[in-house]
């Protein structure tokens, strides 16, 4: 174990030169327009990791730290016709145990606008297309276009992120321009897709999401409400029959002047509910029990306000907050009841950091977050909870770019 | 007397206010840059609404249904900068969202990046339904044999 460990850390240290030379040399976004109706685009980046307790994207609390986060993608996209695209992208996530790098294929669709005004559209996607869930689960791993080295991980939860990623199915979206805002509108269906762990137990259901989402002067406010309901049913006795369902309400803000932008989402209520799970009888001495729903109420929300110090410079400063019980947020109830620690149930994370745009299309970013709780580390990493640390720190570096 | 002169007068004095007030917003304020169009383009005008939709990639059909061909300078060039602000009145890193989230979730695609005024130029003389932008004067000096014209955004 020790060996592997320090087998990948040494390996590790030779992915962030590679990664960097790669960027150096990479061809300028001239290169992306392959013809008058391909592009090209790409995304890559590696990040440096450091805890003084619980993992984090791998070994994050060795003296090393952890190199163990790294995305990679490359996207094309064929637009034959001004209302018809087909598009699709290759990926791969490095994040600890949490994700292995192999590669998959993050959306594959065809884009269809039968209409389009000067003033609205309206148009249908089909295939495998990302969730529009808030303001960023769209280009989640994309590094560049996130505020940060990590998304706010109290709504965008990455432990849970198979339930909220893609869906393989359909969507239909509108759009409608006025002097006084835009409004758009999205409605989808289909499944999640699940990793291969999940798969060996459970199978995906129809999901469902819709965003409404409001724009104004350009993007100068920007409003929106998602809803989103996640469905998962098991095979696996004893919970053959079990069905997972997590149903959520996402309300989003944001404000953005020349120098700064203010940024405000909430979930009131992220509900988790296990159904039909049956205690298998025994013949002839007694029948099988159904249990009643095990549900879950939790709330999430952040603060975050970015500041373009200069052309090139940009600080960040948040405050991310996750309650999985929001009727028990000191965890203590839930601690009682379980055996758990606690501080597993919640999660209070201060977060100050800074980004320099090297280029147009790469950046180096530095953050330090503050935390209380552990509620949204990954089991996987974390297996033994009574085992964290209620307060710890953590250091990130990454360097991220994109064409 | 004096009452009604007082009475008369004001509404007077408020209307010539007005009138150079009316006079100051309407006049079209003096921009660097303004918006161009391959002259195969039929429109001469188009409001800010359109505008944005063309350049956040949205609206990608002249009202007579050819497609839109847009090119941008690179976002951290001066005419670039200026064009976001005073004419789009949005910010370069408001578009540069905009086309990520189009080009990293595969529901459309970025502009052309051109990396000079000089190369906008000459694209939007040779493209069909294009549309850019260039610093005004440039635009009257090199553009003499050019076939694009301006979009007056209204």
């Amino acid at each position: 174990m020790q060996v592997s460990t320090c087998w990948k850390s040494t390996r590790s240290r030779y992915v962030l030169p590679i990664v960097l030379a790669g960027m150096v040399y990479s061809p300028s976004a001239m290169a992306v327009q392959l013809s008058d109706t391909v592009q090209l685009h790409g995304f890559a980046s590696q990040a440096y990791v450091s805890t003084t307790a619980n993992k984090y994207f791998g070994p994050s609390d060795s003296s090393r730290g952890s190199f163990d986060f790294r995305e990679l993608g490359l996207n094309l996209s064929w637009q034959p016709l001004p209302y018809l695209q087909f598009a699709g992208q290759v990926g791969s996530r490095k994040a600890g145990t949490t994700d292995d790098a192999t590669p998959r294929i993050d959306y594959a669709l065809i884009d269809f606008t039968p209409y389009s005004s000067q003033y609205s559209r309206a148009g249908v996607r089909a295939g495998r297309y990302r969730v529009p869930l808030g303001f960023y689960n769209q280009t989640r791993d994309v590094a560049n276009t996130r505020p940060s080295i990590f998304l706010p991980e109290s709504i965008y939860y990455d432990a849970a992120r198979q339930l909220i990623l893609a869906l393989d199915g359909g969507e239909l979206y509108s759009e409608v321009r006025t002097d006084a805002g835009s409004f758009f509108l999205e409605y989808g269906m289909g499944r999640v897709i699940l990793d291969d762990e999940t798969k060996e137990m459970a199978r995906a259901k129809t999901s469902y999401v819709w965003r409404a989402m409001y724009e104004y002067d350009g993007g100068r406010i920007r409003l929106a409400v998602t809803g989103a309901d996640a469905n998962v049913a098991s095979f696996q006795p004893p919970f053959s029959d079990a069905k997972l369902n997590l149903h959520v309400y996402l309300f989003s803000a944001q404000y953005n002047a020349e120098n700064w932008s203010l940024t405000g989402e909430y979930i009131p209520r992220l509900q988790t509910t296990l159904s039909g799970v049956v205690v298998p009888g025994v013949p002839g001495v007694y029948p099988d029990t159904s249990l009643p729903d095990i549900k879950q109420t939790g709330e999430a929300y952040y603060f975050q306000g970015t500041y373009r110090i200069a052309e090139d410079w940009e600080a960040l400063l948040r405050y991310d907050v996750q309650y999985r019980d929001k009727n028990d947020k000191s965890g203590e109830a839930n601690a009682a009841a379980t055996g758990l620690p606690a501080h597993s149930f919640f999660t209070k994370d201060k977060t100050v950091g800074i980004g320099w745009s090297v280029r147009a299309d790469t950046k180096i970013r530095a953050e330090w977050h503050h935390l209380d709780g552990t509620s949204w580390l990954s089991a996987k990493e974390n297996p033994d909870p009574s085992a964290t640390k209620e307060n710890w720190d953590m250091f990130a570096l990454q360097v991220s770019y994109s064409f | 007397m004096t009452e009604s002169r007082t009475r008369a007068f004001l509404p007077t004095a408020l209307s010539r206010w007005w009138i150079i007030l009316a006079l100051t917003l309407l006049s079209s304020p003096i921009r660097a840059q303004e918006p161009f169009v391959n002259n195969g383009v039929a429109y001469r005008e188009i409001s800010l609404t359109s505008l944005r939709a063309i350049f956040t990639m949205h609206l990608r059909q002249w009202p007579d249904g050819k497609p839109i061909k847009v090119f941008v300078l690179p976002d951290q060039n001066d005419v670039h900068i200026s064009f976001s602000k005073e004419v789009l009145k949005t910010f370069p890193y408001q578009l540069k969202r905009s086309w990520d989230l189009l080009v990293f979730s595969g529901s459309g695609q970025a502009p052309t990046v051109v990396e000079s005024p000089k190369e906008m130029l000459q694209k939007l003389s040779s493209t069909p339904g294009s549309i850019g932008y260039l610093p005004k004067d440039y635009s009257k000096e090199g553009g003499k044999n050019a076939s694009i014209h301006m979009l007056e955004v209204n």
